[in-house]
């Protein structure tokens, strides 16, 4: 198993960062799996355990200038390593004006990803920091796990409007109850709600583009404006949209009726899958 | 004490005190005659630090000597000036916004008021305004560490910038970092504990180059680890005044010193403690029953352990010891809890050879004592002049009496006169037991309270040991206004061990 890559381009390197910074604001710990194409960050949490899943690539190209791995064997050639993202942003927060950043499967002390960051000194000399973010590596046998998730069929998708509106809302909902109702139709409508015993609250967005077109023939019992909805944790979803620091360039959320809430992020090549828990009423 | 702040020096003054700030919790000034100190220590007793700003960094600078303090009987014929500490708190407020004063204040007087007892900080800002600042102070003993850069082996300066930018790479809550020299490199690492799991743990490591720094002499390869904490508040001063920042220091256990030096208008020096590996630890300790037993509650040693065997063995012993001793290492929470439990208990140190066969014996039980609670893993034992006395007033327990050690009075004193009378009376030391605070006078505290008047009449002409100035981080505390409240009366003094010139 071996495994390094090189950042060299500040925009890369910035992005990267802004990329895990997101993924760290919304996992404490998730598996890392390295293919020869892709990174990806997946959770996979069990039901009891919340029932969180995400699932986020990163096409290597888009960043490293450099690459090379090994997986496990010829035939699975892919790498399984549990790490803690917060780790590697704290490795990668002073090296914004890096000369560049390798980041390298090591064994030292313990498995390790190590990040080694060349930074710009006032004088010629080079100063290398290494940064060992522990990580454990995931055996393959318990690879299944870490599957992508199958999409199940939506009973609606819409795009959201811009995540800084809506976490503030969310926000202020916070503070009422602990779930709200996210609603959605095929005329473009999505509605946030929000009630208690003394006070309901929602508020209803308008012409918003439905990307997938209503079914005619499997959903003719169905009216365009009839909404699905799901409810799901407040404090959940405002943790998604706060911790986002890429600026995406879609976020369309999908809802199966009171079963399921799925929230998929695209910018440029990277792209975020989140499977929200939803409370059943 | 009166003294006036220029404009253009403000902010210097006003940094020093934020940088003093992130240390200790208690500011102690005091007006010398070559410049006004402010000194603090944390409340481990690992870190402390001390500017001095000379009387040219001032527009006026009067220190105050030669006024009289507020005359208690025994201060008579005290030419010093009157020295405090004030909660660093207040002092704060005062230099709170760096960028503010630097804008507006013209200039700042600072002055004791003797008949209020307040110490004033007076800025004069612009369009005629003055804003006035009555400090509550309590009147204290010299804050002073035992520590000497000139001996050190090993030293780096570097530009503050240089160390900021190192020091950037570690995370905000990384206690400790680890620096490692050799004359071909210099790696700072970030110190991972045992515990939890260290291979949880990020490691973080960063090497300079020798040339980076203006200057590097290396004598003996070293890894020592300090506390980031203290590190980034000296830094943060550097930094804003621009002024390189060397470090002096040896090897693992024994204490850093940073230092700034502005050529003459003021100097800082910050003494960390390091933490000792287990390779410094020091064996032959069967007189320190708890030797083995600390020792192993962090595998850290600390210098303590060196100044309980030199207090524990004869004198020439002593050569051994050295210089300084800020503090443990590292004191664990607990073992500053203990410092703390312990504090009123503290004695201060060992006597002048030349008292009576009473004294001695004294003086013994008071070697006893003192390693006993040396035991506890400290080095630096601070009481202060109110504690001795009630100590001196207790009963000592006749088993404390051991070892016969004499050794000179040590304790650091800028006012030589008054308070070697007092030492004269102070060393007894009641048990380290669960009940410290009891006072109960008996014929032989009478006896000593006498011997102790006969002795002040004659130490007056003694003349005032420079030598031990440097060796203590001690404090002494000027007047006995205070002795009969016990609630100010946490004043500290330092031991450290007796110089080779006992010897």
């Amino acid at each position: 198993m071996r495994f390094r890559g090189k950042l060299i381009d500040v925009s890369c390197i910035q992005h990267f960062t802004r990329v895990l910074g997101t993924i760290s604001k919304i996992i404490k710990s998730c598996v890392l799996r390295i293919t020869p194409s892709t990174w990806y960050f997946i959770l996979s949490e069990k039901v009891i355990s919340g029932g969180i899943q995400i699932w986020c690539e990163l096409p290597q190209g888009h960043f490293f200038d450099e690459y090379a791995m090994d997986g496990v064997s010829a035939e699975d050639n892919e790498i399984y390593l549990e790490v803690v993202p917060e780790n590697l942003i704290k490795a990668l927060r002073t090296a914004q004006a890096a000369k560049w950043i390798k980041i390298k499967l090591t064994k030292k002390h313990a498995p390790c990803l190590t990040v080694e960051v060349d930074l710009p000194t006032v004088s010629a000399h080079s100063r290398l920091v290494v940064h060992d973010v522990p990580v454990s590596v995931v055996p393959h046998r318990m690879w299944p796990d870490y599957q992508e998730p199958k999409l199940p069929k939506f009973d609606v998708s819409i795009c959201m409007p811009q995540i800084k509106t809506l976490k503030n809302i969310v926000e202020k909902m916070k503070n009422l109850n602990n779930c709200l109702t996210l609603a959605a139709n095929y005329n473009g409508e999505l509605k946030l709600s929000v009630s208690t015993d003394m006070v309901s609250v929602s508020t209803h967005y308008q012409d918003l583009i439905n990307p997938v077109k209503r079914d005619k023939d499997s959903d003719e019992n169905r009216e365009p404006q009839e909404f699905s909805e799901a409810k799901i944790d407040i404090r959940r979803f405002a943790q998604f949209l706060s911790g986002q620091q890429v600026i995406p360039n879609r976020v369309v959320c999908n809802i199966v009726h009171k079963r399921v809430v799925h929230f998929y992020l695209q910018h440029e090549d990277v792209s975020l899958q989140y499977f929200m828990p939803v409370i059943a009423t | 004490m009166n003294c006036v702040i220029p404009g253009v020096n403000i902010k210097v003054f006003g940094r020093a005190v934020q940088s003093l700030s992130k240390i200790g919790e208690e500011l102690y000034v005091e007006p010398l005659e070559h410049g006004l100190a402010l000194r603090t220590v944390n409340s481990s007793r690992s870190a402390y630090a001390c500017f001095l700003f000379a009387p040219s960094f001032f527009q006026h600078y009067d220190d105050g000597s030669g006024q009289t303090t507020n005359g208690s009987g025994k201060e008579e014929g005290e030419e010093e000036a009157i020295r405090c500490k004030i909660t660093m708190k207040s002092c704060l407020t005062v230099f709170k916004s760096v960028y503010t004063l630097e804008k507006t204040v013209e200039r700042c007087k600072i002055k004791l008021d003797m008949t209020e007892s307040r110490l004033v900080f007076q800025l004069h800002c612009r369009h005629g305004i003055v804003k006035t600042h009555n400090l509550a102070f309590i009147e204290c003993e010299t804050l002073q560490a035992v520590f000497s850069k000139d001996m050190c082996p090993n030293s780096l300066t570097a530009s503050a910038r240089l160390l900021c930018d190192a020091v950037q790479n570690f995370q905000n809550n990384q206690e400790e970092v680890t620096l490692i020299v050799k004359p071909d490199k210099i790696l700072l690492k970030n110190y991972v504990e045992d515990e939890p799991d260290p291979t949880k743990v990020m490691h973080t490591e960063l090497r300079l180059e020798p040339e980076e720094f203006d200057n590097i002499q290396v004598g003996v390869d070293s890894e020592i680890t300090f506390c980031l904490k203290e590190m980034r508040a000296i830094l943060a001063f550097s930094e804003a005044t621009n002024l390189p920042v060397s470090l002096k220091f040896e090897t693992a256990g024994r204490p850093i010193v940073f230092s700034i030096d502005s050529d003459s208008a003021f100097e800082a020096n910050f003494v960390l403690a390091t933490l000792a590996d287990t390779m410094t630890q020091q064996g032959g300790s069967s007189n320190v029953p708890t030797e083995s037993k600390t020792s192993q509650k962090r595998k850290h040693t600390s210098n303590s352990r060196t100044s309980v065997k030199a207090i524990n063995k004869s004198q020439t012993s002593r050569k051994e010891t050295e210089s300084m001793n800020i503090g443990r290492a590292n004191e664990t929470e607990e073992q500053s809890v203990r410092i703390n439990e312990h504090e009123d208990s503290f004695l201060s140190r060992r006597k002048p050879n030349n008292k009576s066969p009473d004294h001695e014996g004294r003086s013994n039980r008071l070697n006893a004592a003192l390693s006993e609670l040396m035991n506890d893993d400290m080095d630096d034992i601070m009481l202060d002049q109110e504690t001795r006395e009630e100590i001196s007033k207790q009963p000592i327990p006749p088993e404390l009496g051991t070892k016969s050690v004499s050794g000179r009075d040590r304790i650091t004193t800028r006012s030589p006169v008054p308070s070697t009378s007092r030492e004269n009376i102070s060393p007894l030391i009641p048990l380290q037991s669960s009940k410290p605070q009891i006072f109960n006078i008996t014929t032989e505290d009478v006896e000593m309270k006498e011997n102790e008047e006969e002795e002040e009449e004659l130490v007056p002409g003694t003349p005032p040991s420079k030598r031990f100035r440097s060796m203590f981080f001690g404090s002494q505390s000027s007047t006995i206004t205070q002795s009969s409240q016990r609630t100010v009366t946490k004043e500290l003094s330092v031991l450290a061990e007796d110089t080779d010139d006992e010897g």
